[in-house]
C-alpha cells in the first residue's frame, strides 16, 4: 500500500496521536504498525513498501462461484410425494401448541458466531510486529469490560501498543466488516437477489469516484473538513451519490422494479468508473495514491475513525435490524407483500437507506473493501437458513470475524510491509467460499 | 359478515381499459367463481379486490369500504392466493406459514404464542404437520398448494381469493384441493372467491358464477343460468354440449367438429 515509504517521509506520528485530523485510509502518517517503530526498538524500522499491483483487479471480482443457485429451484418440481390430504383431520385451528420449531438453534448459532469473533478479535489483537503475551493480553482485554477489574502484566509500552495501535484497528476491522456483511444481506433481501452488494448498486463506485477526485484535486488525505479528513467524507457521500443515481435511474427507466435498479445500478457503476480512470490517467502522480484506497486498509485506523463510524454504524445496524421480518415478507414478492399488509416501495427505500448508510460509513474510513458483502451472508444463509431475523445478527458477527482475520493477514503476512486488505479478502474468502458451497452442497438440492 | 361487494370496479392499466364498471355480489360464507376467457379480466378483478392495483369505483368488504382501509386492516379481512405463488426455496414450510401472521403484528414483527398456534392449527388442518421444517423448494406440487392455503388460512381473513388454484395440479390434486377450500368454507365461514378456467369445475363448486368477458360482466347467477351452451359458444368460441351431472349442476363437454371438410 505504499504505506511504509510514506511513514519514512512522516516518522515518528506515534501511535499515541489519537487527535491526528483526517485519518482516512489513506492518512498514512505514522499509521498502524508503522508507528511502533517509535516504541519499539525491536522492530526494524518498515522500509520495502508494498507496491499494489494492478493485476489484482482481476481478483477483486468475486461473484465467480455458483451464487444464482439458491434461487433457481423456485419452479415446482413435479409431483413425486404421495402423502394426500384427502383425509384431512378435523381439529380445531386453535388446537395445542406443538412442535415449536427448533427453539434453540438461533441462539447456538448467535452464541457460536459471538464465540468466534471474540477468538478473532484476541488473536488479531496479539499478532503484529511487536508480540505481545497472550495472556498479559487477554486480561487487558478482559479488564476493559464493565464489572471486571484485572490487572495485567503488561509494561507501559505493550499497553500502550493494545490500546492506542492494535485496539482501534482490531475494533474499525470489526465494525467494518459487520457493517459490510449485514449491508449486503439487506441489500440481497431487498432486491431479492443473492448478487446484490454494494457493488452492484453502485455505492463502491461512487465512493470510488469521489475518493479519486478528492485525491487527484482536492488536496488529497491531509485536507480535512470541520475535522474530518476529506477523502472518507467524499466517499460517504460519493457512496449514498451512487445508490441514489441507481434509484432515480432504476425508478425513471424501469418500473422501479429490482431488475431494473440492479441494471441502473451496472449502469452507473460503470459510467462512474469510466470517468474514474479517465481522471486517473490524466494525473498519474496520485494512481498509487488511489488504487491503495480502492483496496481498502485499516492501516490508519485509530479512536477517532472508531469514534467518527460508530454513530452512522448503530443508527444503520438498528434500522435494517428492525426490518428483519419484513426482508422475510419481502421474499414473497411485492404483492404477496402488499397482500399480507406491507408497503414494499416504502420498506425497500427505508432498508436501502440504512444499508447504504452503512456501506458508506465503511468505505468512508477503510476505502473498498469487495468481498465481504457478498460472501458472508451467502455463508451464513446456509447455515443458518433464509430467515433475516437470524441472518442479519449472523451476519453481523461473522462479517466482524472474518475482517478482523482477514486484517490480520493483511498485516502480518508480509511484515513490515501490508497486503491491501481487499486483496486478502478475495485471496483468502474465494477458496474458502468455493469450499463452504461445496460443504453444503446437498442444501441446494 | 363478510360479504363481498363490487360497484361500478375500473381499471385501466398502461391506457388500456382492463376492467370496465364490474359489479360483484358475493354473500357471506358463499363460493364465488369468476369465469372467463383468457385475458377477460379475472386476476385483474382479483387484484383490484385485495388493494394491489388501484381501482376506480367501490369495493366493500362486510360493508366497509377497503379503499379507506390502512393495508394491514385490509390484509386482516381479505386473505390472497395468486396464480403463481413466490415460494423461497430456502424457506420452511413453518416460517411460510407464520409470515400469513403478518397483518395481525407490530412493526417489529414479534409474533405471540397465539399466532404461533394459528400457524401450527393452519399446518394441522392442512394436513402439513409433519412437513413443518421441510424446504418449500422440496414439496411437490399439490403440497405446495395446500402451503400456501395454509398460509392464507394463517392470515384468519373472513374472504378467501384464490386465483387459478389447481392450474398446476393433477386430476386428483384438483380435487383434493377444491374439496379442501370447500371444507374451509363450511367449517371456518370463509367467503371464497376464485378464478377458474374449468367450467365444470366451477359449476361443481361454486355457489354463484359471474361470466367476465373483456372486462365486464355478461352474465352472473347460479351454473345452471350461466353455463349455457349457447353463451359458452359466444363468449369462449367453443363447441361445447351441456349435461346434468344428475344432481343439477352442469357438467362441460367439448365436441368436435364433424362438419365434412
Ligand atoms: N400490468 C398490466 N399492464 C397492462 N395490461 C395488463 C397488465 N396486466 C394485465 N394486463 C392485461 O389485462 C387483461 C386482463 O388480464 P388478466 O386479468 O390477467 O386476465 P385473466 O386473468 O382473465 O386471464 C389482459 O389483456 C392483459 O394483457
Ligand atoms: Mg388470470
Amino acid at each position: 500500500m505504499g504505506r511504509g515509504a510514506d511513514s519514512e517521509t512522516t516518522p515518528g506520528v506515534g501511535g499515541t496521536d489519537a487527535a491526528r485530523p483526517g485519518a482516512g485510509p489513506l492518512a498514512m502518517a505514522g499509521a498502524g504498525e508503522d508507528g511502533l517503530a517509535e516504541m519499539n526498538a525491536s522492530v526494524p524500522s518498515p522500509t520495502g513498501a508494498l507496491a499494489v499491483d494492478h493485476s489484482a483487479t482481476d481478483d477483486l471480482v468475486p461473484e465467480s462461484a455458483g451464487i444464482g443457485e439458491s434461487n433457481s429451484d423456485l419452479s415446482a418440481s413435479p409431483d413425486r410425494s404421495a402423502i394426500d390430504g384427502r383425509a384431512t383431520t378435523i381439529t380445531s385451528a386453535t388446537s395445542a401448541p406443538h412442535r415449536s420449531r427448533r427453539p434453540a438453534r438461533p441462539t447456538i448459532a448467535l452464541l457460536a458466531a459471538t464465540a468466534v469473533l471474540l477468538l478473532a478479535v484476541l488473536v488479531s489483537s496479539l499478532g503484529g510486529a511487536a508480540g505481545l503475551p497472550v495472556l498479559g493480553t487477554t486480561e487487558a482485554l478482559l479488564d476493559k469490560l464493565p464489572f471486571v477489574d484485572i490487572h495485567t502484566g503488561l509494561g507501559p509500552v505493550q499497553l500502550s501498543v493494545l490500546n492506542e495501535i492494535r485496539l482501534p484497528r482490531v475494533l474499525l476491522a470489526t465494525l467494518v466488516g459487520a457493517l459490510l456483511a449485514q449491508a449486503g444481506a439487506a441489500y440481497q433481501g431487498v432486491f431479492r437477489n443473492p448478487l446484490s452488494d454494494s457493488g452492484t448498486i453502485g455505492a463502491s463506485a461512487g465512493a470510488g469516484m469521489a475518493a479519486t477526485l478528492v485525491i487527484v484535486y482536492g488536496g488529497g488525505p491531509e485536507h480535512t473538513v470541520a475535522g474530518i479528513g476529506a477523502v472518507p467524507l467524499a466517499a460517504f457521500v460519493g457512496a449514498l451519490g451512487g445508490v441514489l443515481a441507481s434509484y432515480v435511474l432504476g425508478t425513471l427507466v424501469g418500473r422501479g422494479g429490482t431488475a431494473s435498479l440492479i441494471l441502473a445500478g451496472v449502469a452507473v457503476s460503470s459510467f462512474v468508473g469510466a470517468v474514474q480512470t479517465f481522471v486517473m490517467q490524466r494525473s498519474t502522480a496520485d494512481v498509487r495514491q488511489v488504487y491503495s484506497w480502492l483496496f481498502g486498509s485499516f492501516a490508519a485506523s485509530d479512536w477517532s475513525l472508531v469514534r467518527l463510524a460508530l454513530p452512522y454504524a448503530v443508527i444503520s445496524v438498528l434500522i435494517v435490524s428492525v426490518h428483519a421480518r419484513h426482508l422475510d415478507v419481502l421474499a414473497l414478492g411485492d404483492d404477496e407483500a402488499a397482500t399480507l399488509g406491507l408497503h414494499p416501495v416504502r420498506t425497500r427505500l427505508i432498508v436501502l437507506a440504512a444499508a447504504s448508510l452503512a456501506t458508506a460509513t465503511a468505505v468512508a474510513v477503510s476505502g473498498i473493501i469487495g468481498f465481504v458483502g457478498l460472501v458472508v451472508p451467502h455463508v451464513v444463509r446456509r447455515v443458518a437458513g433464509p430467515g433475516h431475523r437470524l441472518l442479519l445478527p449472523m451476519s453481523l458477527l461473522v462479517g466482524g470475524a472474518f475482517l478482523v482475520l482477514a486484517d490480520l493477514l493483511a498485516r502480518t503476512v508480509l511484515a513490515p510491509a501490508e497486503l491491501p486488505i481487499g486483496v486478502v479478502t478475495s485471496f483468502v474468502g474465494a477458496p474458502f467460499f468455493l469450499v463452504i458451497l461445496r460443504a453444503t452442497r446437498e442444501r441446494d438440492r | 359478515m363478510s360479504a363481498v361487494k363490487a360497484a361500478g370496479v375500473r381499471v385501466t392499466l398502461d391506457r388500456k381499459s382492463i376492467l370496465r364498471g364490474v359489479d360483484l355480489a358475493v354473500a357471506s360464507g358463499s363460493w364465488h367463481a369468476v369465469l372467463g376467457p383468457n385475458g377477460a379480466g379475472k386476476s385483474t378483478l382479483l387484484k383490484a379486490i385485495v388493494g394491489i392495483l388501484p381501482y376506480q369505483g367501490e369495493i366493500q368488504v362486510g360493508g366497509e369500504a377497503v379503499a379507506k382501509l390502512a393495508a394491514k386492516a385490509r390484509a386482516r379481512l381479505i386473505a390472497y392466493v395468486p396464480q403463481q405463488p413466490q415460494l423461497p426455496a430456502d424457506m420452511t414450510v413453518a416460517e411460510y406459514v407464520l409470515l400469513g401472521r403478518t397483518p395481525h403484528l407490530g412493526y417489529l414483527g414479534v409474533e405471540s404464542r397465539t399466532d404461533r398456534a394459528v400457524a401450527d392449527g393452519a399446518l394441522e388442518r392442512l394436513d402439513l404437520a409433519g412437513f413443518a421444517g421441510r424446504r418449500l423448494g422440496a414439496m411437490s406440487g399439490g403440497e405446495r398448494q395446500r402451503v400456501v392455503l395454509a398460509r392464507a388460512l394463517a392470515q384468519q381473513a373472513g374472504v378467501l381469493l384464490l386465483d387459478e388454484p389447481t392450474t398446476a395440479l393433477d386430476l386428483g390434486h384438483q380435487q383434493q384441493v377444491l374439496d379442501l377450500v370447500d371444507e374451509l368454507r363450511s367449517t371456518e365461514g370463509l367467503t371464497v372467491i376464485s378464478t377458474l378456467h374449468d367450467l365444470s369445475l366451477a359449476a361443481q363448486y361454486a355457489d354463484d358464477l359471474t361470466l367476465l368477458v373483456d372486462g365486464a360482466v355478461v352474465a352472473h347467477g347460479t351454473a345452471r343460468e350461466v353455463l349455457t351452451e349457447q353463451r359458452i359458444a359466444e363468449h369462449y368460441g367453443a363447441r361445447v354440449r351441456v349435461f346434468d351431472d344428475g344432481a343439477g349442476r352442469p357438467v362441460i363437454h367439448l365436441v368436435r367438429d364433424r362438419r365434412p371438410g
